[in-house]
């Protein structure tokens, strides 16, 4: 066998991206539900979105101290005997508060199915949200919210949605006396007003029968609430530089950025691809730059958050104190030379591989698949929505992307958060 | 099931095929049989160090990520105090540009002095990030040392301290590469959809000519048996009292593992465990208490860490924990405390295998430690533990004398 080591491999075609679709029942009520049986295992991923997150409350932490206490008590069980029943049939569940929404997890083996639901549904019904188990968690809320606060990282990411949102629930950060101002009726109407009634929408994921999807559709088909409506925001800001000094800190916490757009704006996926080429993988220009040239940091990229009303473009990282400075002009001086320069075609032919190849990831088994189609749905996208992104990568110029980089990388618009 | 197909070649080279024809990816996993475990103790965090150097680039690969990234892969390491491991996801079409890239940093790695400083910084901004500029984050650098007296596991895998990374140099990492960088220190571990004949062609034209390295037998200090509680108290800058308690316990490859494993999830996994019931839900003294195992290859620790509501409660606690100790072990735990933890092991395992890397993974290290078939029969031996086996390795194990902790206590609350 011969070959030449100093020759790449061929390069291989670009394969064809197959989403499985995943198929939809609509119960009576209209309540969806979003099925992907493909899987090889004999367990369920059971995610029941509810139109109940932090927009929806009426104070800071109601929404998520609401999600930790669903399960620490009804009517008839306590918190130890539900936990007992999940554990011994191998269950897990898992509540999230988000911004527009909470999702309930619950995960298990197929051969449970209906015992877990019996719980589940007992808590839908009857949480009772023990005055007891209410103070316990709130005291280790407490005492975890502190800890976190002698982490940089904690405190920039919390000032730094506090100056991108100055005027609207997307800044609102809980303080200290936050936790000793909710109560546990608080929690309890919030439940009632959210938990009970608001189902948005159900995904499942499992090789599951007929039998366990009207299991689901029994306990839940009644709490159906049509997608709560996203909220019109206030999104003026003011693009303010905030130091917070800690005198020992031996790293600062840098974070850069601005008020942007959901994946709905028209320059939303081409503002992706020039957000991987500053920060979004290995090979990016700040990686390179801040890391593999210059070694202030362990790590440093950028994102997007996107929510339903508005969303986020940030650079995050941690570097050497004494780096601090030199490191936030390295990445300004990479997102101006975005600005001032077109990108090499060899840097874009090698983001524009690296991309493809994490779309085709994106779409690997059937829970990548699922949130594919979840994430098509919540921004209101064409499910060939990925083989669109395709074409627009295959086809954005180097042009295109400078274009970008001085429409939305101005750096007199951006806000810089440094603790440390 | 997870089926498989082993091999190896000339050189020593181990290599394991698993088929998956449902994914568009490919895994290639190489792990090499080094770890922080087989550094000199005056030169600690070198193996996490050179796992960053592995990404220098080699004779004939200017650029390992580009390379990769060029054909849509991504790829990335951890080191442990046992093993290094390297993992590579990308398109199943690609798969050769992840072999080429792989074997040739097997054997011909090129480090440049740029490299090594650049990594040293990195690493160093790793070790403040990580383990120094966070409350609680250097536990481990204070803790090791306690439990372990001789054996290696003493130090952390990022190392003891800083000093001995700024001590590397280009003759200590190439002499650490030389001595474990080669086919027959390394298991091969690729997934995805393939033909068995494929794989073999293709693993034998790219690593069939690589040189075999010197035979390796390790031989470490063993930790002597521990005759003593030992205990470190430190006081400093901290919101809250942490505290962590941990026991001595048998390596991966004994049968006693698996109870012990669920012994840990028994004590302290989720809110009906013991550990939590007791002070969490019942005495209400912790905001936080867990039990877990860091399953090593050498014997290692079962370890119960949390934090105290409030330091005061330090010496109550003590007192308590240390009779809760004596009562498990008097009394036992009860059949269904056994069953809950062996369902949820089931339940997390059956996800796990979901991932195609999690089970390229875990089949590169199950050969490593005997067999990558122990990745099926695994589950079995966990199905058949009794809780009176639990019951005597409780016995065993939750003896003071075979514990080491740390308690890192606010400054305030010094006890002149």
């Amino acid at each position: 066998m011969t070959k030449n080591r100093t020759q790449a491999p061929e390069v291989g075609a670009l394969q064809n991206i197959s989403l499985v679709q995943p198929e939809i029942h609509i119960a009576k009520s209209g309540l969806p539900i979003h099925i992907i049986r493909e899987v090889p295992n004999a367990i369920f991923h059971v995610h029941i979105e509810f139109g109940a997150g932090k927009m929806q409350q009426k104070k800071p932490l109601i929404s998520s101290f609401t999600a930790d206490l669903l399960f620490s008590g009804t009517k008839e069980l306590s918190q130890l005997e539900i936990q007992e029943k999940l554990d011994m049939q191998g269950a897990f569940v898992n509540v999230e508060s988000g911004m527009n929404r909470s999702s309930l997890h619950v995960y298990g083996l197929l051969n449970q199915f209906q015992a877990t639901f019996e719980i589940v549904k007992d808590v839908l019904e009857n949480a009772s949200f023990p005055e007891d188990k209410f103070e316990m968690h709130r005291k280790a809320a407490l005492q975890h919210h502190k800890i976190n606060m002698e982490k940089n990282t904690y405190v920039a990411r919390r000032e730094f949605l506090k100056a991108l949102f100055p005027s609207n629930k997307l800044g609102e950060v809980a303080e200290e006396s936050d936790f000793l101002n909710i109560t546990a009726e608080d929690c309890n109407a919030f439940y009632q007003e959210h938990f009970t009634k608001n189902i948005e929408q159900i995904n499942l994921v499992g090789p599951v029968s007929e039998e366990h999807i009207a299991i689901v559709v029994d306990i839940f088909e009644h709490r159906y609430n049509k997608t709560t409506e996203a909220q019109v925001l206030d999104l003026t800001y003011a693009p303010v530089h905030h130091y917070i000094e800690k005198p020992k800190a031996l790293q600062s916490t840098i974070r850069i950025g601005r008020v942007l757009f959901t994946p709905k704006h028209e320059d939303y996926f081409e503002f992706d691809i020039l957000e991987t080429l500053l920060g979004g993988y290995f090979g990016s220009r700040l990686m390179q730059n801040l890391r593999e040239d210059k070694g202030y940091t362990y790590g440093v990229g950028s994102g997007i958050t996107a929510y339903e009303n508005t969303g986020y473009f940030f650079i995050s990282t941690e570097v050497g104190k004494e780096h601090k400075d030199a490191a936030i002009e390295a990445i300004k001086h990479e997102i101006n030379r975005l600005r001032e320069e077109e990108i090499g075609a060899d840097e874009l032919d090698l983001a524009r591989a690296y991309i493809q190849g994490q779309i085709l990831k994106s779409t690997d088994g059937a829970f990548a698949q699922m949130s594919q189609f979840l994430f098509a749905k919540r921004f209101d996208l064409p499910q060939n929505h990925l083989n669109q992104f395709l074409n627009t990568l295959n086809h954005i110029t180097p042009k295109r992307l400078q274009e970008l980089a001085v429409k939305y990388l101005d750096w007199e618009k951006m806000v810089v958060v440094v603790v440390g | 099931m997870i089926k498989h197909h082993k091999f190896t070649l000339k050189n020593g080279l181990r290599v394991i095929f698993h088929q998956d024809k449902t994914t568009p990816m490919a895994v290639v996993n190489t792990l090499y049989d080094v770890g922080a475990r087989d550094e000199n103790p005056e030169l600690t965090g070198l193996a996490h160090l050179f796992e960053h150097l592995m990404f220098s680039g080699s004779a004939h690969v200017e650029d390992f990520d580009k390379a990769l990234q060029k054909v849509g892969g991504q790829s990335n390491a951890f080191t442990s105090n046992d093993i290094t491991n390297y993992y590579i996801n990308l398109p199943k079409n690609q798969i050769e540009t992840a072999l080429w890239v792989e074997s040739d940093r097997m054997t011909q790695l090129a480090l440049t002095d740029k490299n090594l400083e650049t990594q040293r910084q990195v690493v160093i901004e790793e070790f403040k990030q990580r383990y120094l500029n966070q409350p609680y984050g250097d536990t481990w650098l204070e803790l090791r040392p306690v439990a372990f007296e001789k054996h290696p596991y003493n130090w952390a895998t990022i190392g003891k301290n800083l000093e001995h990374i700024e001590r590397v140099t280009m003759v200590d990492a190439l002499h650490f590469y030389r001595s474990y960088y080669h086919p027959n220190n390394a298991i091969l571990s690729i997934a995805g959809d393939f033909e068995i004949d494929e794989i073999e062609h293709l693993v034998k034209t790219w690593y069939d000519d690589l040189p075999a390295g010197p035979k390796l037998s390790r031989n470490l200090i063993q930790e002597p048996k521990q005759s003593e509680y030992r205990k470190k108290e430190i006081f400093r800058d901290v919101p809250a009292t942490a505290f962590y308690f941990t026991f001595k316990m048998d390596g991966r490859m004994s049968a006693h593992y698996p109870t012990i494993d669920l012994i840990s999830d028994i004590l302290g996994r989720g809110k009906s465990s013991l550990l939590y019931q007791r002070y969490f839900d019942e005495k209400q003294w912790v905001s936080e208490i867990s039990a877990f195992i860091l399953g090593s290859i050498d014997p290692g620790l079962l370890v119960i860490s949390g934090k105290l509501h409030d330091p005061s409660l330090m010496h109550s606690f003590e007192a308590d924990f240390w009779a809760f100790m004596e009562d498990i072990c008097d009394n036992g735990i009860e059949q269904k405390d056994l069953e809950k933890v062996r369902n949820k092991f089931l339940t997390s395992k059956m996800f796990e295998e979901l991932s195609l890397q999690s089970r390229a993974m875990n089949l590169a290290y199950f050969e490593l430690l005997g067999d990558a078939d122990f990745i099926n029969t695994e589950v079995k031996h966990y199905q058949v533990i009794t809780a009176e086996q639990v019951n005597a390795e409780l016995k065993k194990m939750l003896q003071k004398s075979q514990c080491s902790s740390l308690i890192i206590q606010p400054e305030s609350h010094d006890q002149k």
